[in-house]
């Protein structure tokens, strides 16, 4: 076979094997042909990503690519978790000095809703003990829903002041409830 | 780069054939079973399996400190139900050191098909449990996606240690044309246009075209902002409308037409370049890295067989420009 040359550096492989001057081969021979078990695999993978992709489906690495795909809105609704002292003084959980892992509040919330009493406490016991391990006080957690308008934000570097309701509260010894 | 060699007189057909729709792609058993390059295979093999070993060798903390996740926090997605919570620190530093070497040896091509299966693995395994935390992080799995292409495919028979010791066993060299060498890199190809393809096609599911004709971006903008304490960038786009629509219709069109860079060769020199701009302009922005995905792209996009030709002949132009003087 000629040695592979090509026109450009995007170019199609099917392009680029071919040599110059000289008409593009024909199909391959039957001995060249790809076995079955090749066109197997490929068939089946990429029909596999493809209805992954196409229904949304989560089967990692097989995936959904749902990329900012939701549309966002001027009312931005976020979350916010407090612990408090026996006196009720509340003090911010500052989650980014927490694990990697155990960092993303917003990912947490979306299915805290849906978790049972024991795992909803579970999830609040374990941010009470890192926060008591910065030497903070502890007598419960409160988890409260933020708003923001983003409309107010134009030509301010900093974010308009927003609003907040307390929708969770996880007293020590009296498990996690909904407000 | 260089499309004016395809121009003027004398052109070859297969250059003119770069400028045309190739409606081959109709067929897609015939046009992903066409003859490839084994050096264009082999450096996909390179770099991918290149860019691997750095995203995992360079970030080895993102992965070990999942280990000091408490259980009641763990998210599991897919294969990752199998567990309760996750690994220990021991299991993922286990599975980080293969992952690393695996790759290295098959960037290498050091018993390449046997290594790159390893990596494949180890590196599914970390990322996996990555994306147990609540969001599916999507960061690396195009790479990943790409090299699962490659794992049944005889990437390692040029430019690897295992060709140059096949060479010295006086073993028949492997043709640098063949079958075998064309469907994993079409593959990767196909993977990768569909991605962008569907991840806009979603967009206009679940957005419609008010994903570009409406504020959204700008939303999008001001809270990534607020998320890193001010991004001059981002605030710069999102408090100006007509930029932020420029930015999202530029988005959309990229990607929900990137398979016609399957389908039109030389449209490829504005798709490439095109996500490539795009992942860093979301990187500037928003502080989301994405660069295994645009890396991904231009391995498997670029033509690496067509650079090392020019390269080579450049090479023995200067040679014979310049001769080792006569020896008397």
């Amino acid at each position: 076979m000629p040695d592979a040359k090509s026109t450009s550096p995007l170019e199609a492989p099917a392009q680029r094997d071919q040599p110059p001057q000289e008409p593009p081969p024909g199909p391959p021979s039957p001995s060249e042909r790809a076995p079955a078990w090749t066109r197997g695999f490929v068939a089946l993978y990429l029909i596999a990503f493809l209805i992954c992709g196409a229904f949304a489906i989560e089967a990692w690495p097989l995936t959904g690519w749902k990329l900012f795909s939701h549309p966002r809105s001027p009312n931005l609704y976020g979350w916010r978790a407090y612990t408090f002292d026996a006196r009720g003084h509340e003090t911010k959980i500052d989650f980014a000095r927490f694990p990697r892992a155990d960092r993303h509040l917003p990912l947490i919330m979306q299915t805290y809703g849906n978790l049972s009493p024991l795992r909803k406490d579970g999830v609040c016991q374990t941010w009470a003990g890192r926060m008591r391990g910065f030497g903070v006080q502890v007598s419960g957690v409160r988890i409260y829903r933020t708003h923001v308008l983003l409309r107010l934000h134009r030509y301010h570097r900093r974010p308009p002041k927003g609003t907040r309701q307390l929708l969770y509260v996880c007293a020590d010894g009296k498990g996690a409830r909904r407000v | 780069m260089c499309v004016r060699t395809a121009r003027g007189r004398g052109v070859s057909r297969a250059s003119r054939d770069y400028f045309k729709l190739d409606l081959g792609v109709m067929r897609p058993d015939r046009w992903l079973f066409q003859p490839g390059s084994a050096r264009q295979l082999a450096a996909v093999r390179i770099g991918l399996c290149a860019v691997l070993a750095l995203r995992v060798a360079l970030r080895p903390n993102l992965y070990l400190d999942l280990s000091q996740q408490e259980a009641s926090l763990f998210r599991p997605l897919s294969w990752a139900k199998l567990f309760h919570h996750m690994p220990s620190r021991g299991l993922l530093l286990a599975a980080l050191i293969v992952c690393v070497v695996a790759a290295v040896c098959a960037a290498a091509g050091f018993r390449g098909r046997i290594a790159l299966p390893i990596a494949w693995v180890a590196g599914v395994f970390l990322n996996g449990f990555l994306t147990s935390q609540g969001k599916v992080v999507h960061n690396d799995v195009l790479l990943l996606l790409c090299m699962f292409a490659l794992i049944p495919a005889r990437h390692s028979d040029v430019w690897s240690v295992d060709a140059w010791l096949a060479r010295r066993r006086s073993e028949p060299p492997a043709p640098d044309v063949s079958v075998r060498y064309g469907w994993p890199v079409r593959t990767a190809m196909v993977v990768i246009a569909f991605t962008y393809c569907i991840t806009g096609l979603h967009k206009l599911q679940f957005t419609g075209f008010d994903w570009a004709s409406s504020d959204n971006l700008r939303w999008v903008l001001y809270t990534a902002s607020d998320s890193q304490n001010g991004n001059s960038l981002g605030l710069f786009i999102a408090d100006h409308p007509l930029l932020a629509h420029v930015f999202a219709w530029g988005t959309l069109v990229v990607e929900c037409t990137f398979p016609l860079a399957l389908v039109w060769p030389v449209s490829r020199w504005f798709y490439v370049p095109g996500v490539v701009g795009m992942h860093a302009g979301i990187y500037a922005t928003m502080h989301l890295n994405y660069v295994a995905m645009a890396a991904t792209v231009v391995i498997v996009y670029v033509n690496w067989a067509w650079i090392a030709d020019r390269l080579e002949q450049r090479g023995a132009d200067r040679h014979r420009l310049h001769p080792a003087p006569a020896r008397t």
